[in-house]
């Protein structure tokens, strides 16, 4: 099958997604390819599908207790054999998070929007003089306010360098359980620890059909549909439009590239793609292509592209970063025996961040979200046989509504070490995987150190009296940046400050790929803005 | 007969679930709980066990060591969170 278009967006993830919208908008002729299909509603219902009922995802070889980062698994998530990206990993290697369908990672996104600060921007607190912003706050500004337009965020404005305040709807107030902890930690970092409420991309308008009913409770996804989704939000609006077409289930396998006789690079002539249904081939003429598949997806299409010509591909994978970060969980005992809150509800209403020192006493900043959260069964109770049953009970219960995580995250430390290259290992498709080198730096690990003593801290003030360390093997951040990263020239990256291949005249990357640093902050905000500045770019450029 | 059966092993899997807080909550989800853990490896000795050797008087701590409590007291926990009882439980908040 041989199909036509101006632009070819590879991928609907957080940048894909937001770019294909504002393409379409301006009446481009978009076809936009993904890997998978729209998620079936009944992901984005709270009621669980009959499917999902009859096992509840329990498989012969699921072991209980099942591990805190299994929360993770989700229905959409591919498993690491055939189907993935990349090859299994080795124990305690890298794991990559990865679903094949429209929204990409989006679809387990719990909503966090945190704006980049001039700071950032400014690589004031990059660990590599090798990965640095070629743009400022300014030139994505306006961006980020569309995109939180877009997107429904909601959350306070609270006047903070780190944390510029955007286009926010009013915020979801505190929680008792919310208030207790930043009454109790409120000044506890001076004028360097700073609360900010929600600042999440979660319809909480009173009229919406789809409103939360567990603001933030998106371990597994979104059930009700009231997080900022693609497929939901934008999608709609834009699938009637005559010169918009998404091609689902089929996945882009390969860029053909022509050389160029003007200076500016090779052309991609084509995207080679496959039907995952069929297995019949699509090639796609294109004026533009843009790939926008995430940060291990991107870089594995371009290097089985370029895997003849690898000086297409230089520097391509490298830099691979995720967020390091620490991860706490206790229960409150200053909420046993009170009555919980008309809206105590789940997940992570606040956010929280500073600047704490290091072990060398340099400061680093961090971000953080507390949220109430599941609680394991306090089984060591109901072993109790003396106790009577009703008394084990209550005891479980007030354990439970008081039960609270807190994540605190920090600045990515970029190494061109830590990288995605190709593998031998093929795909269900033929298409060669790739394998992932990463090795969490010194520095990193030392944050981690300083931010799981600061979070037992902070939960111990809250009356958190026993708290538990949670593991967050590398790649559990879900933070994945830094493989195509943009710079000002072609030594110092792989894409210009436009996200335009240097190599090529017609290429562009968007998606955490094109991101050099990864700054403490949650990511997905800053790549949608990105997304939505290309695309006026490209308007721009090519209309 | 078959319904007899079924509702034998329901009667056994209710029992069962009296080692979790949240038997309650999963009450509804008893007639697939036979089923799930005759799928599971770790499961499915458990049940085997129990389903050939509980006495209508043998509570599940009477029969079963600490270690597969713990056991049950996570899968039953995992069901919890797994069901539509702890979006409803969310939403009536």
């Amino acid at each position: 099958m041989a199909l036509r278009a101006k632009f070819c967006v590879i991928g609907t993830g957080a940048g894909g997604g937001m770019l294909a919208y504002r393409l379409a908008k301006a009446g481009a002729d978009v076809l936009v390819i993904n890997s998978g299909g729209i998620p079936a509603q009944s992901e984005f219902k709270n009621e669980l599908s009959p499917e999902q009922k009859g096992h509840f995802e329990i498989g012969p070889h699921t072991t209980f207790p099942v591990r805190p980062e299994m929360y993770f698994v989700h229905p959409l998530l591919a498993d690491a054999g055939s189907r993935s990206s990349m090859e299994c990993p080795q124990e305690g290697g890298f794991r990559h998070y990865q679903i094949h369908h429209v929204n990409g990672l989006q679809n387990l996104w719990n909503g966090i929007c945190l704006r980049y600060s001039e700071d950032d921007f400014a690589n004031r607190h990059s660990y590599s003089e090798d990965c640095r912003w070629p743009i400022s706050l300014g030139d994505v500004a306006d961006h980020y306010s569309e995109v939180e337009r877009l997107s429904l965020v909601v959350g306070g404005r609270n006047g903070l360098r780190q944390f510029p305040d955007g286009s926010f709807l009013a915020p979801r107030s505190a929680r008792q359980i919310d208030r207790l902890f930043i009454d109790s930690n409120a000044g506890s970092l001076g004028p360097d620890l700073f609360f900010l409420e929600n600042r999440k991309a979660v319809d909480l308008r009173p009229d919406s059909l789809q409103k939360c009913v567990a603001c933030g409770n998106c371990g597994r996804g979104c059930r009700s549909g009231s997080v900022y989704k693609f497929s939901t939000r934008l999608l709609p609006e834009i699938s009637a439009l005559p010169k918009f077409r998404l091609l689902e289930h089929t996945r882009a396998i390969k860029l053909t590239a022509v050389e160029g006789d003007t200076g500016e690079g090779f052309s991609i002539s084509h995207v080679v793609a496959i039907d995952e249904r069929t297995q019949q081939i699509v090639e796609i003429e294109a004026d533009v292509v843009i790939v926008c598949s995430g940060a291990i997806e991107s870089p594995r299409l371009l290097l089985n592209s370029f895997a003849d010509d690898r000086s297409k591909a230089e520097q391509v994978g490298e830099f691979l970063q995720d967020s390091p970060r620490a991860v706490v969980g206790t229960s409150l005992f200053r909420l046993w025996f009170k009555p919980a809150d008309e809206d105590r509800g789940y997940g992570d209403h606040i956010l929280l961040g500073g600047q704490i020192n290091d072990s060398q006493g340099k400061r680093f900043p961090f971000v953080g979200q507390f949220w109430s959260d599941f609680l394991k069964v306090p089984y060591y109770l109901a072993e109790m046989p003396r106790l009577p049953r009703f008394l084990l009970e209550t005891i479980s219960r007030q354990v439970f509504k008081s039960a609270v995580t807190l994540s605190l995250y920090s600045p990515a430390v970029p190494q061109r070490k830590n990288k995605v290259v190709l593998a031998a290992e093929v795909d269900h498709f033929g298409q060669r995987q790739v394998r992932i080198d990463y090795e969490t730096s010194e520095i990193e690990a030392d944050h981690c150190r300083r931010l799981t003593a600061l979070a037992r801290r902070m939960l111990r003030k809250a009356s958190g009296y026993i708290v538990d360390g949670v593991g967050s093997p590398p790649g559990s951040g879900i933070h994945y940046v830094g493989t195509c990263r943009m710079a000002a020239d072609p030594k110092g990256g792989v894409v210009n400050k436009d996200l335009k291949y240097f190599k090529s005249k017609n290429l562009y990357v968007c998606d955490g790929s094109v991101m050099p640093v990864l700054s403490e902050k949650h990511p997905t905000l800053t790549i949608m803005a990105l997304g939505h500045r290309l695309a006026e770019h490209l308007i721009k450029t090519y209309m | 007969m078959t319904v007899q059966i079924m509702s034998e092993h329901d009667s056994l899997a209710k029992r069962l679930c009296q080692v979790s807080p949240y038997a309650g909550p999963i009450e509804s989800l008893i007639g697939l709980i036979p089923e799930i853990m005759e799928r599971n490896d770790q499961l499915r000795p458990l049940w085997t066990a129990w389903r050939q050797n509980a006495t209508p008087d043998m509570t599940p701590r009477q029969y079963f060591d600490r270690g597969q409590i713990k056991v049950l007291c996570d899968f039953m926990e995992y069901l919890y969170f797994a069901s539509d009882a702890f979006a409803r439980s969310a939403r009536r908040r």
